[in-house]
């Protein structure tokens, strides 16, 4: 390589580093102290969900948006209809790239809110990734979208929740932010983003990703892995104890029988 | 102290005392009828919920002990056929073959759930009813002390099934049949147990006292010997396959049902065969008239997980 090449391929990464970090500093800012409590959940004996706390210090006088994301995982469901007057199960659909939870908390409340927000945010931001394959109806799956979030919103799964997110004082940096959110218990073990956006005049002006993971621990780990990895061993351990219960239940409420 | 406890395989926490309370319910009426529950359980624990495909594996698991339990308890109470329940329990399995088949053959056609449905009601309609009413006039009859008993010609049925090859003394329950009467029965039993997703039971109690003309006592004790049989095959199988059995909810469903069924099993020998059965059928009924109103009324949701009864 002669020197007028080496200064050419010099100038070239200089240029490519700068435009990577411009363009990084749109989409993605500095990380403005996005924190989580706790950063990590454990689903033990008697879980029941966990309460968590989201802290953050962000540019003042905006709209503040956190999104809880889980991994994304194709499902089966069955779809309902009417056969002979009577409601039954009339398909199969499956669901692709449908988060296993999603939970969107905000700063506004109310119409100042939907104004705000825009089509990159909440289910209408699902809805552009989420799809439905199989028995669908024949007017299209706009109404399988709703009933899947109807679905996910009554398992606790789903949930958008306006004014979650309160400021709690204004520091040198910026405002400070805090968001409480109860975890539900049918989480699943696996890795949850938390996505802090800041919006203001329908622009995208910050955003940071932070992760937390949920894992089974104690005996609901030692039975999961029992039950996945050895099967059948699983299944005979089932059924021994529960011909053991029976037996050890009829001696114990034995009484008087005709042999 | 919360007394919630988690399930891992369900993925959910539940009150360990609604657990053990549902349990309890479901024993209790499994030994005084000798039906396994999977019917009423199953249901209780969607509702509970319990994700419908670990609610029916879980719920067979528990059966094996309330049923193991409660046949124990009939048996030394003397009411347990072995002999008829083997023949039974073989047709089952043929039958229960049979009727997978048949499932995929309805599936590809797709109308399977449908069939499913109008099955399960009809069955429960027919049973219920011709229980229930057989029931109180044999109720009203045995009321009349004075009446006379007169002997009458046997019915086509009698001489058809008296007339079958290979005869066969059933010394427990009082009867002489053809072995392939209650292997054909079986068979039938197993293929409508297939298809509704369910133990079979409470179609194999009817049978067995209608058909087979077996006592009611005799009937409870045998019926429960199968179930126990049929419940270990179908856990192994949900374990190995499907990896939906939830061991901590078995657990304490069969806590209560073991407690339960003996409980009901000492009920049952305190009452009248009559009595049972139409305690039995108002069940049946009452189950029919909830699975009517959920095919009548639309569903909150239009979209549900696969599995479940």
């Amino acid at each position: 390589m002669n020197t007028r090449n080496g200064v050419r391929f010099v100038f070239v990464s200089i240029l490519a580093l700068f435009t990577m970090s411009l363009s990084c500093s749109v989409v993605l800012a500095t990380s403005r102290d996005l924190k989580l409590n706790p950063s990590e959940i454990h689903i033990r004996e008697f879980f029941q969900g966990a309460p968590m706390t989201i802290t953050a210090t962000v540019p003042p006088q905006s709209l503040y948006i956190i999104e809880i994301k889980g991994e994304s995982h194709a499902q089966e469901l069955l779809r309902k209809g009417r056969r002979g007057g009577l409601w039954m199960n009339i398909g199969e659909v499956k669901v692709q790239a449908a988060p296993s939870m999603y939970l969107m908390l905000t700063s506004e409340t109310g119409d100042s809110l939907k104004k705000d927000i825009g089509p990159d945010f909440g289910y209408a931001a699902l809805k552009k990734v989420i799809s439905f394959s199989g028995q669908l109806p024949k007017t299209g799956s706009d109404i399988l979208f709703e009933q899947f979030l109807k679905l996910k919103e009554t398992q606790g799964l789903y949930g958008i929740f306006p004014g979650a997110i309160k400021v709690k004082g204004t520091g040198t940096e910026g405002e400070k932010i805090e968001a409480k959110i109860d975890l539900p218990c049918n989480i699943t073990p696996g890795t949850y983003e938390v996505i802090l956006s800041v919006v203001k005049d329908n622009k995208l002006l910050e955003q940071e990703i932070t992760e937390f993971t949920v894992e089974m621990k104690g005996l609901p780990k030692l039975l999961s892995s029992l039950a996945f990895e050895h099967a059948l061993f699983y299944g005979s351990l089932a059924v021994i104890i529960a011909i053991v219960f029976g037996f050890l239940m009829g001696f114990v409420f034995g009484g008087k029988g005709a042999h | 102290m919360s007394w919630n406890i988690y399930l891992p395989i369900a993925g959910a926490s539940v009150n360990i005392f609604l657990l053990l309370g549902l349990g309890g319910v479901v024993g209790f009426l499994s030994g005084l009828f000798g039906v396994g529950g999977g019917f009423l359980m199953t249901p209780l624990l969607i509702m509970a919920g319990i994700p419908p495909l670990v609610a029916a594996a879980s719920d067979s698991n528990q059966i094996v002990a309330a049923s193991t339990s409660a046949t124990y308890a009939h048996y030394r109470m003397g009411n347990v056929d072995f002999k008829m329940g083997f023949l039974l329990l073989i047709g089952g399995i043929v039958g229960g073959a049979l009727g997978v088949q048949l499932i995929h053959i309805l599936r590809s056609m797709g109308n399977a759930d449908f069939v499913i449905k109008i099955t399960y009601v009809v069955m429960l309609g027919v049973v219920g009813s011709y229980m229930f009413m057989e029931s109180l006039q044999s109720l009203r009859k045995a009321s009349m002390a004075e009446k006379k008993v007169e002997p009458s010609k046997p019915s086509l049925y009698v001489r058809t099934v008296q007339a079958l090859p290979f005869q066969m003394k059933f010394t427990k329950s009082g009867v002489t049949l053809s072995i392939f009467l209650p292997f054909i029965l079986g068979v039938f039993v197993g293929v409508l147990a297939a298809i509704m997703g369910v133990g079979g039971g409470f179609i194999m109690v009817p049978i067995m006292v209608y058909m087979l003309r077996m006592p009611m006592h005799v009937v409870v004790g045998t019926s429960l010997f199968q179930i126990l049989f049929t419940c270990v095959n179908v856990t192994v199988l949900q374990a190995v396959e499907n990896h939906t059995v939830d061991l901590i909810l078995a657990i304490l469903l069969l806590l209560g049902s073991t407690i339960g069924a003996q409980f009901g099993a000492r009920l049952s020998r305190r009452l009248k065969g009559d009595q049972l059965k139409i305690i039995l059928a108002s069940v049946v009924l009452l189950v029919m008239v909830q699975m009517l109103f959920g095919l009548l009324l639309s569903p909150s949701v239009m979209l549900a997980y696969k599995g479940g009864h």
